[in-house]
């Protein structure tokens, strides 16, 4: 329950700090992505910070640069490298789930890995759980409650039927990951040097 | 001739009274204020009179910009003596705001009721919220004609432009996406983060106006960031393309204003009837937003900023402005240039007479500044 409320009330901080990733990238893909492939990255980040929070906390914590860093860099890659699996013809099951699902999969997975303030808070009391099912549960509910946040996004995918619309998330895709890269870039630096 | 001199009289008359009006100058000032004068209103007799609107508005557009850049910097220099923003003015509401910040401010405007930038205007005299009902009024009445009648920046590219005998370079029609995109990340952006972003790194104005002074690595940053965008935006660009590429292909308050062209009074209209599709008017159009499909579907593209270079560029008068949902009518012309011209001169009249002032007291005092 506490992670539910906790991802309640701080969710929209979520909403608004993913965005600015998730809508271009949703512009680019259209019908090609589902929301919930994002979401689905997401959960998988949470399993595994819950994980870290028992096992590495006071690590974690004290390398939350370094995380930080990292994580844009792998966020930036997502955006800056196409998918080419449009370009595709065949269709098997590996090449759907390259084109439809990895890449916002993975997207979600390196935003989650954020810390943005709503997780920094989550990550702090999943810390002080006991047991590891006591902390899974309370990501789990985290992410159950600021997931609701998200899905009134699914409706920029209808807005791919305006072709400009492709173009505008392919060069804001372009822009973010360029941000997002040099934003990595520039804390590796001020760690390293 | 004679209806030329009528239909500028009224013209004559409000700017004279709005001109005059106003309280105490110096004798040199009323001078350079009654040479301002006349010479607006020349430029609005000759548009009438020659039926030629971009290439009169096109002198007072750029004079207006670059006098903008002459008044600005010596006021700042005046009462701050550099061009630098430190944090004390910021947080004593004392930079002042630009239409351009808008697209930042809007989102944790509408949803947080947070202004990011808490800027003034006329030297504090009046808050953003002056700003807002300006920027709403205008664009009610012009769309994104904002940007060719009001805009105190596109001036300085739209010189620059007029540089050139023929352009040399043409950008390639995926760039006209780029404003589009700038404007949704710096506005999620600037939502995220609660810092107007594009004003802070990216508006290639600042290089002209003022900014934060070189004090660490991400202040540095920001001044090779927006100064990079000036050189390639403002000056080089337009150069090499004669078009105003800034406008067309950077600006995000430019993309803004082309929604707003759906809800404004006045539109460009072009005839079928009389237009024989020799496309003249797609190499005049600034920021080539006017394509082949729309001169054959007959219908002018979304974000036009009615600045008339096509309908100075058509022989056949083919092209003119138009009040939305009524039947066409060739006085909807002047009906357009009276409120829009009335907008540039009253920008005009007080940034042509400061800096014409500033630019005196330089030859007589070697310096820009008062006293």
């Amino acid at each position: 329950m506490e992670g539910f409320l906790l991802g309640l009330f701080t969710g929209q901080g979520c909403l608004v700090g993913c965005s600015t990733l998730l809508i271009p990238y949703m512009l680019k893909e259209g019908r090609g992505m589902s929301i919930f492939y994002f979401l689905g990255g997401r959960l998988i980040s949470y399993m595994l910070l819950a994980f870290l929070a028992i096992l590495f906390h006071n690590f974690l914590s004290a390398q939350r640069n370094l995380f930080l860093a990292c994580s844009s860099i792998g966020l930036s890659s997502v955006l800056l490298f196409r998918s080419r699996a449009h370009n595709n013809k065949k269709v098997c099951l590996g090449n759907i789930i390259e084109a439809r699902a990895s890449k916002p999969l993975l997207l979600g997975f390196f935003t989650s890995l954020n810390f943005c303030p709503s997780l920094i808070l989550a990550f702090t009391s999943a810390a002080k759980k006991e047991s590891i099912f006591e902390t899974l549960v309370f990501f789990i509910s985290f992410f159950i409650a600021t997931s609701l946040y998200f899905l009134p996004l699914s409706f920029i995918i209808k807005l791919k039927k305006f072709s400009f619309m492709e173009h505008i998330g392919k060069i804001s895709s372009y822009l973010v990951g360029g941000i997002y890269l040099l934003i990595g870039l520039y804390q590796l630096y001020q760690i390293f040097i | 001739m004679k209806r030329s001199l009528l239909i500028s009289l009224p013209m004559l008359l409000v700017t004279g009274f709005l001109f005059f009006a106003k309280g105490h100058v110096s004798n040199i000032q009323l001078y350079l204020k009654i040479f301002v004068f006349s010479f607006i209103n020349t430029l609005f007799f000759l548009m009438i009179y020659q039926r030629k609107v971009q290439r009169w508005r096109s002198i007072l557009f750029t004079i207006l910009a670059f006098s903008f850049v002459i008044h600005f910097v010596s006021s700042l220099l005046e009462q701050r003596g550099s061009m630098f923003i430190t944090p004390d003015l910021v947080y004593q509401n004392k930079v002042p705001f630009c239409p351009l910040v808008i697209t930042t401010t809007l989102l944790p405007m509408l949803f947080k009721k947070i202004i990011l930038f808490p800027g003034s205007l006329l030297e504090g005299k009046a808050s953003i919220g002056t700003m807002v009902v300006l920027w709403m009024s205008i664009t009610i009445l012009l769309g994104r004609g904002f940007c060719s009648w009001f805009c105190f920046f596109g001036g300085l590219e739209e010189g620059v432009a007029r540089i050139p005998t023929k352009s040399r370079v043409n950008l390639s029609k995926t760039w006209k996406y780029l404003p589009w995109s700038i404007l949704l990340v710096s506005s999620l952006l600037s939502f995220a983060l609660f810092s107007p972003v594009y004003c802070v790194w990216l508006c290639p104005f600042k290089a002209v106006t003022e900014f934060h002074k070189i004090v660490s690595f991400e202040s540095l940053m920001q001044f090779i960031a927006f100064f990079s965008v000036f050189m390639i935006f403002i000056l080089i660009l337009p150069f090499l393309t004669k078009k105003r590429a800034q406008c067309g292909y950077f600006c995000p308050f430019g993309a803004l204003q082309s929604i707003t062209n759906k809800f404004s009074l006045f539109a460009m209209r072009l005839d079928e009837n009389k237009c024989k599709k020799c496309f003249l008017c797609l190499s005049k159009c600034p920021i080539n937003c006017l394509e082949k499909k729309h001169v054959l579907k007959g219908k002018m593209p979304f974000s036009c900023m009615k600045c008339g270079s096509c309908i100075d560029a058509c022989p056949q008068k083919a092209i003119c402005y138009h009040v939305k949902g009524c039947l066409p009518n060739k006085n909807y012309n002047l009906l357009f240039l009276y409120p829009a011209f009335l907008i540039l001169a009253i920008m005009s009249e007080k940034m042509i007479s400061s800096a014409l002032y500033r630019l005196f007291l330089l030859i007589t005092t070697g310096s820009l500044l008062n006293g």
